[in-house]
């Protein structure tokens, strides 16, 4: 694996549950190219709202050296941002490789401020960044303050059941059919329940929707002018419906 | 009496009342650019899900004026459009994802995007309806661009539901996405379900994965072709006879040493266990390399091991309180260079486990 960037002291809350204040995470040659060629410079994924004029010196063939560090010191911090919060869907996958299940590892998704989610894999405190991606929850939110709630909609409604509205319980197995084969997601943990919506009712935790405030991503808002609101049409064919029904 | 809109999991009513504050709402009443085109998509996305799922817009409800229905139809044929692009790139990008959390993204992504056309084709055809009744001015126009709307949705359907993409699809079943659309969905949406939603979806992945297993290679296979990646030269034997002297620690930095390892690894002959080491790309006089044992099951620390005696390339030693065990890599080194192929492996209580192909 080579490696093209190594943090060696991510603060992260102790909440995390990620076995220590202070994590490891390499970034591979092979997680960074992808990141940057399937998502930083996708068009669609607005990475010009979190990296400023930086974006136009990663489209450059060979970025420069000094871009690539500004870049990877803005994602940095906004990893940071949501490890120390803690705001993180933490997971455990088995592959299956025929009929055998082979090697556990954990996955760790962070939701960031920007609204974009970034994936881990490791233990122990020692990562390997994956990937990092809008997804198109939050690509079609042009409030830039409330995308990370989209993004953290969107991965509640992939793990939450809402006939009870409860959190997976750590046995519940997600088996999905990946690239090399089934994948076995277990210990499916939203950390922090009450900040991804959770609440609790008569000592059940219940998710209701509503996310508390996160100031860091607030001060990414461009809320725009807001001007009088338009007023839809009052329906017709209900009103000449309860006329006939009358 | 029950909040109606406690059901209002993902705050529709909220975005449909901002997007209503929009002031490019009012190029409506003139010539509405495309922004405000796309800002009536969002309005009738956005009531259509209210209807969808039950909710109470409260004063904001009613229907889109022939005009926004009609830029809102534009924008939506530029929404189908693009989710064409995407469903043609999902493949590709489905196969380069870098984890199956990736994978599961883009495919809700994609079908988000269809269940974001549904909703506001509810609208518009809603707007559509009233206008042709009452005759609206620009009631022609809007039956025209609807029809035009209509004909392009069906073939977004005939594409996502084209063999490879709905297998890809499919994989969404292992989740509860679906699940959760159709319990949020009220009468009569509920009673005619799309495509996505009918079962349609649950039904390939039960195919696939019956085929799967039938065709997929059971482990024996798996464990024939380790053993060929092994014996090719992916041992961890065969990298340390490759690597270069173990150079003083004065020489290089510490980051360069660390950061870049290889990954050895065997497995028990149940394959309850693993023993799993990482080894310097760059070695360093003095490492010491370290086999960590963990069970196959959750990868926790195998402390049962602990007494055990095991060899490695020869060398004896006996597994840790905390599993694990430390060589020398310089020995290591030494003897993958000097002993023969069929001694150079890892031992438990004299039984030999195998070994996985070395990952960089």
């Amino acid at each position: 694996m080579s490696v093209l960037h190594r943090w060696d002291d991510l603060s992260c809350s102790p909440a995390a549950n990620l076995d220590s204040d202070r994590i490891v995470v390499v970034v591979p040659e092979s997680g960074w190219g992808h990141a940057l060629q399937k998502h930083f410079l996708n068009k669609r994924e607005p990475w010009k709202d979190v990296f400023g004029d930086e974006l136009a010196g990663l489209r450059e063939p060979s970025p420069a050296e000094s871009v690539v560090n500004k870049v990877l010191a803005i994602l940095r911090e906004q990893m940071e941002q949501s490890l120390k919060r803690p705001f993180i869907l933490a997971f455990e996958i088995k592959a299956r490789q025929g009929r055998a299940m082979r090697r556990g590892q954990h996955r760790v998704v962070l939701v960031l401020p920007c609204g974009a989610q970034a994936v881990l894999g490791g233990r122990k405190g020692k990562y390997r960044w994956l990937t990092c991606y809008f997804p198109n929850a939050a690509v079609v939110e042009d409030n830039v303050a409330k995308r990370w709630i989209e993004t953290a909609r969107r991965l509640v409604s992939q793990y939450v059941a809402f006939g009870s509205f409860m959190p997976p319980d750590e046995k519940v197995v997600f088996s999905v059919r990946t690239e090399f084969g089934v994948e076995e997601r277990w210990k499916v943990s939203f950390i922090t329940p009450e900040l991804w919506g959770f609440v609790d009712l008569n000592g059940k935790t219940i998710w209701r929707g509503r996310f508390p405030s996160w100031p860091e991503a607030e001060k990414l808002a461009h809320l725009g002018a807001v001007g009088g609101k338009r007023r839809l049409k009052r329906p017709r064919l209900a009103l000449h419906a309860d006329r006939v029904k009358g | 009496m029950m909040d109606k809109n406690a059901r209002d999991l993902f705050g529709y009513v909220e975005k449909l009342r901002e997007a209503l504050a929009s002031p490019h709402l009012a190029e409506f009443d003139t010539i509405p650019t495309e922004q405000a085109k796309r800002v009536a998509l969002k309005v009738a996305i956005c009531l259509g899900y209210c209807r969808l799922f039950g909710l109470d817009p409260g004063e904001d409800d009613g229907v889109l004026p022939v005009p926004e229905a009609a830029g809102a139809a534009e924008a939506l044929q530029g929404l189908v459009v693009e989710t064409m692009e995407m469903a043609k790139e999902y493949p590709e990008r489905w196969d380069h994802a870098q984890c199956g959390q990736e994978e599961l993204d883009l495919t809700t992504d994609l079908l988000q995007s269809r269940m974001d056309i549904h909703a506001a084709q509810i609208a518009i055809a809603e707007a559509n309806l009233e206008a042709h009744v009452f005759d609206d001015p620009g009631a022609e126009q809007l039956d025209a661009l609807w029809k035009a709307c209509e004909e392009r949705i069906n073939e977004l359907d005939d594409q996502l539901q084209s063999p490879s993409i709905l297998e890809l699809l499919s994989t969404i079943t292992g989740t509860h996405l679906l699940d959760n659309w159709r319990m949020l969905l009220v009468e009569p949406y509920s009673l005619a379900l799309p495509w996505w939603l009918d079962g349609t979806l649950e039904q390939t992945a039960a195919r696939v994965e019956a085929e799967a297993l039938a065709t997929m290679p059971g482990p024996e296979e798996w464990r024939r072709l380790r053993r060929a990646y092994v014996q090719r030269g992916r041992s961890l034997a065969a990298k340390l006879q490759q690597l270069p002297a173990p150079i003083a620690m004065a020489a290089a930095t510490a980051d360069v040493a660390q950061a870049e390892t290889y990954m050895a690894q065997w497995s028990s002959p149940d394959e309850d266990y693993y023993a799993r080491t990482f080894v310097p790309k760059v070695p360093l006089q003095g490492t010491l390399v370290e086999i960590q044992f963990v069970r196959a099951t959750d990868e926790d620390v195998a402390w049962e091991l602990a007494g055990k005696s095991m060899k490695l390339f020869g060398i004896e030693a006996t597994i840790s309180e905390a599993a694990c065990v430390s060589f020398s890599l310089e020995s290591l080194i030494e003897i993958a260079r000097t002993k023969p192929q069929s001694e150079l492996n890892l031992q438990v209580d004299g039984v030999v486990w195998e070994e996985w192909p070395l990952k960089e």
